[in-house]
């Protein structure tokens, strides 16, 4: 294998195959990334029998030829080399050497043949707007749980019916659902529970394309969903188990509701949680006068703010994380925010909290973003 | 340490009393066989016990008839066959006799406000502030026996002392249909006259310990010197015993909940070493608990595994939840959870499962989650509760249970 390559190509396709790898695997062999030179492209590829990644960039081969190298070594180079230009050679010794400008890295190499081979690019069911999938992707991932204890609810819901994918996320604290369109055929309403670790990264580096492609496959005994691009395919097992029935917490209507400015509010509670402790609960009161923000940290501080809030209903007291609640906020990706205020029969229990974006102050919210908060306890 | 068949009974009148003690201990005389005889009256005049008639299975109480022949609580039914034959042997019904005990500590309320229920039979009652209304300590105590034999027809032995510990003891005592008062100038000469056994607390261990040196009566451990005392059996210990035997007890009668645990054990027909027989038993085990959970309208913090293995060693293990809970199925996983976690892997011959830390579901605070796994559980529970009502323990039982149950119908 003899070839030259971009630096930044280089680098980043290869921390994109080692980002999508387990920071510690059992198999050292899968610690590695496959090199494929062939026909003017480098193709990077990674697999850990969950999830795999390969990735297509544009290259000037001398000599064709494949090789397995440390992935976590590979990427750390190439993010450092001096030079644009980056030669990469194999050696008799079955070597890779590295140079670029005046520095030069020899790489041991592992065994291809037993590398297992990657799952193959499906047929594909239908297609949607990279920049509306990473929107959605982001928006909704902010609710998954990152504690493992519960694996199911470390992923993604995806929907997919003919024509609309819908995303859930939930973790316990919250529910965020957001809907787009996509060009999807598909025979039946599938679903598909993705680690949001895995649908994170697809979302946020194939935002660079026009389309991602999506296939959802099942073989006699794991479920796998495919993301492609012209350039770029990764593939990963479902999360097995049942996902909650969450979609059914969203209330209907809500008679009681304010509307805020969402960055106003935002700032406000950035402003008003710095006496806070960490995990502790901000006090908001929906009102006539706007909603007033009140924090009483610890014995050293307190704060107190009030910003503009116009209130439909009547008077709301609740207690609200504020990490929660800028999540939620910020995740509207509009100027102004609707906070509906439910009741529950439990007169203990506060009711959710929906949020919702607008777009003016009266005007009717676009409803393809829903984030369904509960507030805490008053404890005055 | 107590005869069980009342042959050492000690009793005292009513008039006996001088003033100085007012704690009573009201412990009911074998409470399920007396229960059981009002629903069986023909039973009356015969040896009744209450077990379930089952190899293995141990007595969970029985009559004084029964006493008479050497039966003991927690002997093997097979020997209390044996010792007596014509004995009716009764299956126990813990709902039965709850609702008697809700009844028996309905009465000792009016006594006194300051009642401490230590068991579904045995309660404390501090009357320091009933004098005026009810006359002594003595008077009470003969009031109570004859209100619950009046009303319930059933029996109860009172012990009365300045301290809790000491009114326990009295009433284990004049046991049974007894009254025995210790007043204040002779607690000294009551205690000192014990074994040092009889005090609670006080096991084998540090019986043992205590023997070695030659001490074996309350007497003795008094006169002892502390520093020595805390050599024998250590400080925890010396403290409590040289409190004791000089009659001395800080904690007075705290009215608590009703109960402070809730459980269940069994001992196995044949012992078992298939785990997964073993985590059958148990899933089928944690039902009835949990049962009786939502139905006081408690939840539980603490779940305790208890396993007993062929030969006796027994091991208890506890996981307190991050949340109260009354949901079966979180307590049947918690319970499993601690079986896995603790790695036995013995024949096995008793299986039990205890809830402790109970709070009432009314003050419990509410959960700040939006969901729990519990929701999709609770609806199962209810539906279930209801059909158990209906159709009795046995109607229903979790998939998971069904290997157990099978095979104690075999």
């Amino acid at each position: 294998m003899r070839l030259q390559i971009n630096r930044d190509v280089l680098s980043e396709a290869v921390s994109f195959a080692v980002k999508l790898l387990p920071q510690r695997t059992t198999l050292p062999i899968l610690s590695g990334v496959v090199l494929d030179a062939a026909e003017g492209k480098l193709r990077i590829s990674s697999f850990d029998y969950e999830v795999s990644s390969s990735t297509s960039i544009p290259a000037d081969i001398e000599d064709a030829g494949s090789v397995l190298v440390s992935g976590r070594l590979l990427a750390d180079i190439s993010s450092r080399l001096p030079a644009d230009e980056v030669n990469l050679t194999t050696d008799e010794n079955g070597r890779l050497l590295v140079q670029s400008g005046s520095a030069k890295f020899e790489l041991f190499t592992m065994p291809l043949d037993e590398y297992p081979s990657l799952p193959e690019r499906p047929e594909w069911q239908g297609s949607v707007s990279a920049e509306t999938f990473a929107t959605a992707v982001g928006q909704v991932s902010v609710a998954a749980s990152r504690d493992d204890v519960t694996p199911v609810i470390t992923g993604v819901q995806i929907e997919l019916t003919s024509g609309q994918l819908t995303f859930l996320a939930t973790d316990r604290y919250r529910v965020a659902l957001r809907s787009i369109p996509w060009e999807g055929q598909i025979p039946a309403d599938t679903t598909a529970l993705v680690p949001v670790r895995t649908l994170s990264e697809v979302a946020k580096t194939f935002a660079h394309a026009d389309q991602i492609q999506i296939a959802v496959t099942k073989d006699d005994d794991h479920e796998m969903i495919a993301f492609g691009t012209p350039d770029r395919l990764v593939t990963s097992l479902l999360i097995k188990g049942n996902y909650p029935p969450v979609r059914r917490l969203f209330p209907e209507t809500v008679a009681n509701y304010a509307v805020v400015s969402t960055s106003e509010l935002i700032e406000s509670v950035r402003r008003v949680s710095l006496v806070l402790d960490r995990e502790s609960p901000l006090r908001f009161t929906f009102n006539l006068d706007g909603v007033t923000l009140e924090a009483i940290g610890n014995e050293q501080a307190q704060a107190q703010e009030t910003v503009e809030a116009f209130l439909t209903g009547e008077e709301v007291v609740i207690s609200m994380k504020p990490q929660f609640l800028i999540d939620g906020l910020s995740s509207t990706q509009n100027e102004f925010s609707k906070l509906s205020f439910t009741k529950t029969d439990n007169p203990h229990k506060p009711g959710p909290v929906l949020i919702t974006g607008q777009t003016s102050k009266n005007g009717e919210e676009p409803g393809d973003y829903r984030y369904l908060l509960q507030p805490n306890l008053l404890l005055r | 340490m107590s005869a069980q068949d009342g042959s050492h009974r000690r009793v005292t009148p009513a008039e006996h009393d001088d003033g100085t003690a007012h704690i009573l201990h009201v412990d009911m005389d074998a409470f399920f066989a007396s229960v059981e005889l009002l629903d069986h009256p023909e039973l009356r005049d015969r040896p009744v016990i209450v077990a379930h008639d089952a190899p293995r299975s141990v007595v969970t109480t029985a009559n004084y008839r029964a006493r008479r022949f050497g039966v003991r609580s927690a002997m093997p039914v097979a020997m209390a066959k044996r010792m007596c034959p014509g004995a009716a042997l009764l299956p126990p019904r813990h709902g039965l006799y709850r609702a008697a005990s809700a009844r028996v500590m309905h009465i000792l309320a009016e006594f006194s406000p300051l009642v401490e229920q230590v068991s579904v039979d045995e309660a404390w009652i501090d009357v320091s502030g009933a004098h005026g209304l009810f006359g002594s300590s003595g008077a009470i105590a003969e009031r109570i026996r004859e209100r619950l034999r009046a009303e319930l027809g059933l029996i109860a032995s009172v012990g009365v002392a300045p301290v809790k510990f000491a009114a326990k003891l009295a009433s284990g005592m004049c046991k049974p249909d007894g009254l025995l008062i210790v007043n204040r100038s002779e607690l000294q000469g009551f205690l000192d006259a014990l074994p040092v056994g009889a005090l609670s607390g006080v096991g084998e261990h540090t019986r043992d310990r205590l023997s070695r040196y030659g001490v074996s009566t309350v007497r003795q451990v008094r006169e002892l010197r502390y520093p020595r005392l805390v050599r024998m059996v250590g400080e925890a210990m010396a403290r409590m015993l040289s409190e004791r035997a000089r009659g001395r007890q800080t904690d007075g009668v705290t009215p608590v909940r009703a109960e402070r645990s809730i459980g269940r054990e069994v001992t196995l027909p044949e012992d078992l070493s298939d785990s997964r027989e073993i985590l059958a038993t148990l899933s089928a085990l944690v039902e009835g608990p949990s049962r009786t959970l939502r139905a006081q309208k408690l939840l539980a913090r603490t779940v305790t595994l208890k396993l007993r293995d062929a030969d006796f060693q027994t091991i208890s293990r506890s996981h307190a939840l991050s949340v109260p809970t009354d949901t079966t199925q979180v307590l049947v996983e918690a319970a499993r959870d601690l079986f896995i976690g603790c790695g036995w892997d013995r024949p096995t011959r008793l299986v039990g499962v205890r809830f402790t830390g109970l709070v009432s579901a009314e003050d419990a605070p509410a959960r700040d989650v939006l969901w729990g796994e519990e929701d999709r559980w609770r609806a199962a529970d209810v539906a279930s509760d209801e059909i158990t009502q209906r159709f009795g323990t046995e109607s229903m039982v979790r998939a998971t249970a069904l290997r157990a149950s099978r095979r104690r119908s075999r």
